[in-house]
């Protein structure tokens, strides 16, 4: 039974990435960007026509091209006309199933899950600081990220007064305590030691607000406001960063200080497989208070076993 | 019966005697027969080497593109570096696999492109073999366009600028050779001359080269884990590596320890046009979200195959590190991990340390890649 159900959470999270985009990972979409479309992918092979002919033949074509004749050429002519490269660039793409290691993609760290304050002490970490120096470091970096993310949540909670019910705002108020607290799993493998390093995201809050039926204009101003949240608890204020760097001044070397700086202001990328993971270990915790037997570690062992075991990512 | 035993040489003087031929066709012709061969009485192992804890969890092992049908074997490797190694392999006997894939450079070229038997030159750089066995998705080329290495092997042979020779033509050419029967019969059972045979021995030697005893891979046995400080490493070197696990490994060492590869071809904003630059994957495919992209080799011994890039356009290290720094160019397919890190000074010298820990002295000088003719 138990084997039974973690089979099925395995699969259902692994192999369908799409419907767990949307469903069951907090994943925010990239930044939408123009894509090469199919006539550009056309325009680019017809610059190969050097006799322009209209045609692109296979002495015409690089020698690790010419294969595309072969797969394209309907009318037999040994060459490609526009509507055979149109054909080509437009056939579809065969689905693969992946699973873990670009299984659903890749996220900004602050919208799949990466708390900031993993960011940003993770960053000073980063810096191999002498434990003298870390020591005086940590309590004021600490300090910045309560300061921050006190702020943040005092402001969204004020936005959120205005356009939730009581009832609505403790919801909020709640989903919004799980923020900042990172989890550690250290799992043995049989193999060796792993580390999954897990932060609640923000996904909860935002479903949440999904689901309370806020009607369009309200729900506009609650995502807005979420947004800036988001941007607010990842960076703060350029002011508060200011200040945090001017406390740090006496602690760091120039060099640190200037390293430190640089990678505050990186938006670190994150697989998917890390919200999954994230997003397992909440589904875990949560079977866990039901049952009393099923332990985030012991779920995620075996997903990766039988991920592994898969060896799904061709 | 295997007859090459001891060190066993043997002349290729009188292999062929050529009339009419040009100074220049002449002098190279000599040059391929006064080579002379020489292997050790023992094989060499490729087989069954034994590779370290981080390379044997499964999350590193399924990235093995080994098929049933060809595993390494030490006299199958052996045949393949002898062909990887033979100038009878293109069609003025000039220049060999390994006039591209240099062993001292990572079996990378040197030069940004590379030059052809009849002296032309690519248009690609000529990329790195390391670990060509632990690419999950068994593609290779810049472009994919081989889909195993068995095939990978045999292309650049019959390519028209690089080998010119036609394979099909190989076992009549080396069936004159009478150690090459013993060679194949050691490798295949029988003496019998294939193409089929020929791609699978060179794809033995290929995936026989493993790198894996640099001081990243002592650092990390000797470590609690990867995120911790590597005790063979100095301060900046460990500061390298954390820059490096939070900043670049998302793409270079995803979703294991060992391998240093990109597991999925990526544009990473090198070039801006989409038309008129070389159309990467996109060439092969003709999809539209391939275009732009290519393959990434194994940051394994990247101190040593520059120049970098498909094209060799970057020179150094710092060079591609200030690419990844800016961001790259804004192409439309440009992968959402290529974002602008502005690296300072320090930090880039840092992770440049660190990346030199990749470098594995004994695979660069590991005489069972070696050039086996003198």
């Amino acid at each position: 039974m138990r084997r039974g159900l973690l089979t099925l959470l395995a699969l259902v999270g692994a192999s369908s990435p799409a419907w767990a985009q949307n469903q069951f990972f907090s994943v925010a979409e990239a930044p939408a960007s123009v894509k090469v479309s199919a006539d550009e992918v056309v325009a680019r092979i017809m610059t190969f026509d050097q006799n322009n002919d209209g045609r692109v033949g296979v002495a015409e074509l690089s020698e690790r091209m010419r294969p595309l004749v072969a797969r394209g050429d309907k009318d037999g002519d040994e060459a490609l006309d526009r509507n055979e490269v149109l054909a080509l660039a437009v056939a579809p793409v065969p689905q693969t199933i992946r699973i873990f290691g670009g299984s659903g993609g890749y996220s900004f760290g602050d919208e799949a899950g990466l708390s900031s304050r993993m960011h940003i002490e993770g960053a000073l970490d980063d810096l191999r600081l002498t434990s003298v120096s870390k020591d005086r470091a940590l309590p004021i970096v600490r300090s910045y990220v309560e300061h921050v993310e006190n702020t943040a949540r005092a402001n969204l909670l004020s936005q959120m007064e205005t356009l939730l019910s009581p009832e609505q705002l403790v919801v909020v108020t709640r989903a919004l305590d799980q923020q900042p607290h990172q989890i550690s799993l250290r799992i043995n493998t049989g193999e060796g030691q792993r580390v999954i390093r897990m932060a609640p995201g923000l996904g909860n809050l935002t479903r949440q607000l999904e689901r309370m039926g806020l009607g369009a204009a309200k729900s506009e101003q609650a995502r807005a406001a979420v947004e800036r949240y988001k941007s607010r608890i990842r960076l703060g204020s350029e002011q508060e960063r200011a200040e945090l760097m001017a406390r740090l001044n006496d602690v760091l070397t120039s060099e640190e200080l200037e390293n430190y700086n640089a990678a505050l202001q990186r938006r670190p990328v994150v697989a998917n497989q890390f919200n999954f993971a994230m997003n397992l270990h909440q589904t875990a915790t949560a079977l866990q208070e039901v049952s009393g037997r099923v332990t985030p570690a012991v779920l995620i062992e075996r997903i990766e076993r039988l991920t592994a075991e898969g060896a799904g990512t061709r | 019966m295997n007859r090459i035993r001891g060190i066993v040489a043997f002349s290729l003087t009188g292999w062929v005697l050529m009339v009419g031929l040009s100074s220049s066709e002449w002098v190279s012709k000599v040059q391929a027969q006064s080579r002379t061969l020489r292997l050790p009485a023992t094989p060499y192992p490729y087989a069954d080497v034994v590779l370290p804890p981080h390379f044997k969890v499964a999350a590193a092992m399924r990235f093995d593109n080994t098929p049933p049908g060809n595993p390494v074997t030490n006299a199958g490797a052996t045949l393949g570096r002898v062909l990887f190694y033979d100038r009878r392999l293109s069609a003025n006997n000039t220049v060999s696999c390994a006039s591209c894939h240099v062993q001292a450079n990572g079996f990378a070229d040197p030069n940004g492109v590379s030059r052809g038997f009849a002296g032309g030159h690519t248009d690609r750089h000529a990329m790195n073999l390391v670990n060509l066995r632990f690419h999950p998705r068994a593609r290779f080329f810049w472009d994919e366009r081989a889909g195993n290495l068995e095939e990978m092997t045999l292309l650049p042979i019959e390519n028209s600028l690089e080998m010119g020779q036609k394979v099909d033509h190989l076992p009549e050419i080396l069936g004159r050779d009478p150690h090459y029967a013993d060679l194949f019969r050691n490798a295949f059972g029988d003496a019998q001359i294939t193409r089929e045979r020929i791609g699978r021995a060179l794809a033995q030697f290929v995936r026989s080269m493993l790198s894996y005893q640099s001081r990243y891979d002592a650092g990390l046995a000797a470590a609690r884990s990867i995120d911790d400080d590597f005790p063979n490493y100095s301060l900046a070197e460990n500061r390298g590596k954390a820059l490096f696990m939070r900043n670049c490994a998302v793409c270079h060492l995803e979703g294991q320890q060992a391998h240093f590869v990109v597991n999925t071809p990526a544009n990473t904003g090198l070039d801006e046009d989409a038309r008129t630059t070389d159309g990467g994957v996109g060439d092969i495919t003709l999809k539209p979200a391939d275009v732009g992209l290519f393959k990434s080799p194994s940051l394994r011994n990247v101190e040593v195959t520059g120049p970098y890039m498909h094209d060799g356009r970057f020179g150094t290290l710092e060079a591609v590190l200030e690419h990844y720094s800016s961001g790259g160019k804004n192409h439309p397919n440009r992968d959402i991990r290529v974002q602008p890190l502005h690296f300072t000074a320090s930090e880039k010298a840092a992770l440049i340390g660190f990346l030199k820990t990749l470098t594995d002295h004994a695979f660069l000088t590991d005489p069972k890649f070696s050039d086996p003719f003198q």
